[in-house]
Order: C-alpha cells, then structure tokens, then sequence
C-alpha cells in the first residue's frame, strides 16, 4: 500500500487551474487532491455499478437532481 | 494484495508484560476466518452466559450482530475504505475499517475539512472487559485509533477522524488523548 | 476526543471527532510507549517502529 509509483499527468492550463485552485481549498497537495478524487470515483463507479443513483439534493427545497456519470 | 505489517505491543494482562504484535495495513482473509472460528463462539459463548446472569439485552455487546465478511467483501478493493487489524499469539485481536471520501469535519473550527471517518472497530471478545473477567490484551482499540490518525496524515488530512460511538465506547473515546496510568495501554 | 453530542441521522449514536492539535499529542505518546514497551520487551533487533519513528 505503501509503495508508490511516479506518473506524468498532462493537462491543459484550464484543468491546472482547477486543480491549483481546488488543492488550495482543501488545503491538499496536488496530488493528495488527485488521489481523494480517485478513491472517490472508484466508490461512485462500483455505487453505480451495484443499481444505485447518485442525487444531488437541495438542502432548502430538498429537490433532488440526478448525476449522470460517464 | 500486498500487506503492510508494523511491529506493535500489546499489554499481557496476565503476564502484566509487553507482548510483540503486528499492526497490519488490511483485513485478510486470515482475520475473516479468525472472526469466524474465533470471535463468533466466544461472543456467542459470553451472550449466553449474561443471559443467564440475567443480564438486560440492552448491556449485551452492541457490534454482536456485526458481520465482517459481509463488510469487508462489500468494500473489498475499494481505495476509499482501507482495513486495519492486529495480530498477536497468532491470532487477531481487532479488526477496523474506515472511510476517507464520504464524511466531513463538522467542529466549528475545521467544518469542511476532509477526515478519517471511522465506520467500523472491534476488539476481540477476549479483550473485553465487560465479556469477560480477565481480558487477555489491552491496548488495541488505541493502536487502531493511532493507525486512523496516520492514515489521516499520510492523506495530508490533517490528523483529523471522526466516528460515531456506540454508547459502550463512550468513555474511551471521550477520553482517548487525556493521560493517565491507565491509558498506558 | 470532541463529544459533538448525539447523532439523530445515525440513531442517535454520539459523534466524536479528533482535531490536528489532539491527534498530534495522541501520536507522540503513542510513539513515546511503543519506544518504553519495545525496551521492555528486549526486542529491539529488526523492528520496524510503527508510527516512523527513527
């Protein structure tokens, strides 16, 4: 688990942008931010996987909002 | 699956000694099978006998009903749920799963931050001082929170984790960093 | 930890959470008693500290 292994990652300016910005917010290196992203979309792939929806819901009016993965 | 093991102590209670054991990085089939033709009958054993001590349901252990093939082959591979246990005399000792995408801080001062949710600990009932007159090891549910925390920090959270308790671990949550000659182990 | 108080989404089970500044005192104790067992124990060839120490 604890072995890593070194890629190069190719973005646009746009998706650096993002990602800077992204990392800054919850105050996570780029690629600790990279890292939580993909254990979350291998959670959200296996939830989907398994017959479950993913919803957004709006806190106030609890209108729900489906999210449609690729 | 590769498994990272690190060198451990628990306490022998009978012993009143340090005992080596291992802190390993996941749940195998090993603990799984140690669950099953060890943890099980022993809690099944202990239930009987408070029932029979007239005992109320509502003091009997609450994780009894906890299935822990069912939950570890439901998160089995997934990044976002890493095991832990520990292993001493040749057997597991306790056993914890955790989260680390889909819960949040929610104290004033950190509200947002990402954490280390625990969803899951449990000792063996042989350690358990409310199933049994002398428990065998102390030490393991500190050694797990330790290893929630550094999983927190090597995922650059902080230190930060969080978990629900059920209301008999109240107290060793409540006072899991204060100092004292009991919290030794 | 920090006793957030009960939970009515999680059936009523109390919500305890740890902060940076708990977790890190938390740790170096942890380090500080593995370090005393460990002498305790004479075993000291081949160990792997648990927490990174040196």
């Amino acid at each position: 688990m604890n072995t890593r292994k070194t890629m190069t990652l190719n973005l646009t300016e746009a998706e650096m942008q993002v990602l800077g910005s992204l990392s800054e917010k919850k105050d996570l290196s780029k690629t600790a931010l990279l890292r939580q992203a993909l254990r979350m979309y291998q959670l959200i792939e296996a939830r989907l996987e398994n017959g479950e929806k993913l919803f957004f819901e709006d806190e106030k009016t609890k209108e729900k909002a489906e999210v449609m993965m690729l | 699956m590769t498994v990272r093991v690190r060198q451990v102590h628990l306490l022998n209670v009978e012993r009143c000694q340090p005992e080596p054991a291992e802190l390993w990085d996941a749940v195998t089939e090993q603990q799984l099978t140690d669950w099953e033709n060890e943890w099980v009958p022993e809690l099944l054993k202990a239930i009987e006998r408070l029932e029979r001590e007239g005992i109320e349901s509502r003091h009997w252990p609450q994780s009894s009903h906890w299935n822990w093939r069912k939950k570890v082959e439901a998160l089995r591979g997934m990044l976002a749920s890493p095991g832990f246990s520990i292993v001493c005399d040749g057997l597991t000792q306790g056993m914890m799963i955790v989260d680390t995408v889909k819960k949040r801080c929610r104290i004033d001062n950190q509200k947002g931050k990402p954490l280390v949710y625990v969803e899951f600990v449990e000792n063996a009932p042989w350690n358990r001082r409310e199933l049994c007159d002398s428990p065998r090891y102390r030490g393991v549910g500190s050694i797990l929170m330790r290893a929630a925390i550094e999983l927190s920090v090597e995922s650059e959270f902080g230190g930060r984790i969080g978990l629900h308790s059920l209301s008999q671990a109240h107290d060793f949550y409540a006072y899991l960093w204060h100092d004292g000659p009991w919290r030794r182990f | 930890m920090t006793d957030l108080g009960a939970d009515s989404d999680y059936q009523g089970l109390r919500y305890f959470e740890m902060m940076p500044e708990q977790t890190r005192a938390l740790v170096e104790k942890g380090k500080e008693r593995e370090r005393e067992r460990r002498d305790e124990d004479g075993n000291q060839q081949g160990v792997v500290h648990p927490y990174g120490a040196a």
